[in-house]
């Protein structure tokens, strides 16, 4: 709770609030690019909102106006003032398991956000895209979320965090889950909470634990698939990981370099630890600056990466930094919306 | 308690990996490529990250083991001088940095009188081996860090009686990290002596209990994470301006810096109160970081790191005996140009440590 109200200020003071007010800036200025899709996107149905605000309140956490004042059309206006065509929707962080429900409790909460994700698609075509949200907590309700969300509501894939209560996704629970999503060919994105472990570390006077821990744990959760070999066995679901993976492309050398004598290795990486890694979707949210994205694309093909704004925390201002980074028009256009069509074929006819 | 007993399990589970990884193959490489007698492909290579164990140290460490149930891995208890000096021929090293290794639960659990009891030990015996050894190693001297006072004294004893080449620091001790306020004593005394300061990750308390699944263990990522929270530690409370004599040398890469200094950047470029962590921007501030090679001599991971930092920043470091100079081939590879390849291996470190200009 205390990170929580230490995010919460963090980013008061931070004035990373900015995403918000500069989508009134939109009236003007024609946007830049055109046709752009944004797979990083929050979005809160009322009851989802009601949730984590008592779970706030309740650690006499304030509120965050960025969250309270978020409706479909802040969203529709900052899509339009970035020239992004389609947002995929999905949950924000989530603390303590599913805001410290039960697991039947946060099912029931998973299909409210789920409906709601899809009536946005309906009410707003080609607007909108959903990574449906579980529970992460029980199995079989699980594999019942991911039934009504993918054959049910059709959604385009699944959304989960890289943890739930420090389980992370190479947790043998979540074996059958992983196995009917790779039967399913499924998209499945991975988002960043502020994990158990980490929200409450004193690292100092204004670090608030956003701005590290969401993707050191986004590392964890890819480290965690890669050791327990769910990359190499769940071959047909399409991972994509925020924040650029967190931070793998920075310490794949260094993952490598443990596994690369481990008895398993061929289990876990047939084709070696850089390739695994390589094969894998990232998003851009937060490393479109020179450094973290020329670590990205050397460890993964533009192919492999997706455009992502992480709104309404920060905002499509990322397409001018990505601008400057020097790619060729196809793998702009590839990184801007080619990509996530191929991985999101409904978006293609959107 | 359960914090230490976590400490433990995820030690023996990391000692478990090392030697399921076979990562401990640092120590057989060395042996075998000598007895092949290749002449190194370089020389006069300085190695800034390079570990050391005095027996008053190990022992520390060993009941700290022991009373936690993890297992004392081989290649620590083996350690010699000579096993580095082999490594360092094989692979062209002219001087190794002495430092220690990770450490749990603050100092090994030991109360500050006992911490810096060891703290002195390891003073003395790495300046030992400094002279013993013309021209083969340096020190980066150790602080208990949990008594600011006692720390003064060993910053003290270690600069004007055993006269090592720098300080040699964990990101985060019991959880506190580099920032905190408490430390600010520390810092300006090492401001006034222009010292180096080698920060390197421990076994944190946070997170080396984490179960990412049976097949992981922590050290992979969790030591890399927590010199990164050091950083914007450093960064946030004002140390990193404020002490600007100071020449911080942050092992693996910065750990992650050079990858989430854009994110960094982008939570607090608007700041209320920029100007007083970050009078020239955050990505300036973080720039002033020097940075070693440890483990980030692949492409992607250098790529980061050559463009968040001048080459002037970066100093070659191998992890020994975790890791050894296989390294330097890695690096080799990245086609770097000759100046900045010499910057690298060398240069910068004789530029920080003008003592090793002389070995």
């Amino acid at each position: 709770m205390e990170s929580r109200r230490e995010f919460l200020a963090g980013l008061a003071a931070a004035g990373a609030a900015a995403a918000l007010p500069r989508a009134g800036r939109a009236q003007n200025a024609q946007p830049k690019h055109h046709g752009v899709i944004d797979t990083h996107h929050h979005f809160w149905a009322p009851e989802y909102l009601k949730l984590s605000q008592e779970w706030g309140a309740a650690r006499h956490a304030p509120g965050d106006p960025r969250i309270e004042g978020w409706t479909p059309a802040v969203s529709l206006a900052e899509m339009d003032r970035g020239g992004v065509q389609t947002a995929v929707l999905s949950l924000a962080s989530i603390r303590d398991g599913f805001w410290g429900l039960d697991p039947q409790a946060a099912s029931r909460m998973v299909r409210i956000c789920a409906e709601y994700g899809a009536k946005l698609i309906s009410d707003h075509p080609g607007r909108f895209g959903l990574f449906a949200p579980l529970n992460m907590l029980d199995i079989d309700l699980c594999l019942q979320e991911v039934e009504h969300a993918l054959d049910q509501l059709h959604a385009d894939g699944i959304g989960v965090q890289s943890s739930y209560n420090d389980k992370y996704p190479g947790d043998p629970m979540y074996k059958p889950l992983w196995q009917e999503l790779n039967r399913r060919k499924a998209v499945v994105y991975f988002h960043g909470p502020v994990p158990g472990c980490c929200g409450g570390l004193k690292v100092g006077p204004g670090v608030n634990p956003a701005v590290e821990e969401v993707a050191f744990d986004m590392t964890r959760a890819a480290t965690s698939l890669l050791a327990n070999g769910c990359l190499a066995r769940y071959r047909d679901i399409k991972w994509v990981f925020s924040y650029g993976g967190g931070t793998i492309p920075m310490l794949a050398g260094r993952i490598a370099a443990f596994f690369k004598d481990a008895k398993n290795l061929h289990d876990i990486a047939p084709d070696g630890v850089l390739a695994e890694l390589g094969r894998l979707h990232y998003d851009t949210v937060n490393v479109t600056a020179a450094a973290p994205f020329a670590a990205l694309k050397t460890l993964a093909k533009p192919t492999q990466i997706v455009y992502g704004t992480d709104f309404p925390y920060f905002a499509n201002d990322q397409l001018d930094t990505l601008d400057q980074r020097g790619l060729s028009a196809k793998d702009l256009a590839a990184i801007h919306s080619g990509n996530a069509k191929r991985l999101l074929p409904r978006l293609a006819h959107a | 308690m359960t914090e230490h007993l976590g400490e433990g399990a995820s030690r023996r589970a990391f000692l478990g990996g090392l030697a399921a990884a076979g990562a401990a193959a640092a120590l057989p490489a060395a042996p075998i490529l000598a007895q092949a007698a290749a002449a190194p492909k370089h020389r006069g290579v300085i190695d800034v990250h390079h570990h050391f164990w005095a027996p008053e140290y190990l022992k520390a460490q060993d009941d700290w083991e022991d009373a936690h149930h993890v297992p004392h891995l081989p290649g620590m208890q083996n350690w010699s001088p000579e096993i580095s000096l082999a490594e360092m021929d094989r692979g062209g090293v002219q001087t190794a940095v002495l430092s220690l290794a990770s450490i749990s639960q603050g100092f090994w659990g030991l109360d500050a009188a006992a911490a810096t009891k060891v703290c002195r030990a390891c003073a003395d015996y790495g300046a030992k081996l400094v002279s013993d050894h013309r021209g083969r190693f340096g020190l980066f001297a150790p602080l208990n860090m949990i008594d600011v006072d006692s720390s003064l004294k060993e910053a003290e004893y270690a600069y004007d009686q055993v006269h090592a080449d720098g300080i040699g620091l964990q990101s985060s001790y019991n959880g506190v990290y580099l920032g905190d306020p408490s430390y600010n004593p520390i810092w300006e005394e090492l401001n006034r002596r222009k010292a180096v300061v080698f920060v390197h990750g421990p076994n944190s308390a946070c997170c080396s209990a984490i179960k990412d699944g049976p097949g992981m263990f922590t050290s992979i990522v969790e030591v890399t994470f927590d010199v990164t929270r050091s950083c914007a530690s450093l960064l946030m409370s004002g140390a990193l301006q404020r002490y600007p004599n100071i020449q911080w040398i942050i092992a693996y890469g910065g750990g992650t810096l050079p990858f989430v200094a854009g994110r960094i950047n982008n939570f607090f470029k608007d700041a209320k109160n920029l100007k007083d962590f970050a009078p020239n921007g955050v990505t300036a501030e973080l720039q002033k970081f020097n940075v070693d090679t440890v483990n980030v001599t692949n492409a992607s991971s250098m790529s980061a790191m050559l463009r968040f930092l001048p080459a002037s920043h970066i100093l070659y470091g191998t992890d020994f005996f975790y890791f050894n100079n296989d390294q330097l081939n890695d690096l080799d590879q990245r086609h770097l140009p000759g100046r900045e390849m010499t910057a690298i291996l060398s240069g910068n470190a004789k530029r920080l440590l003008p003592r090793l200009v002389k070995a």
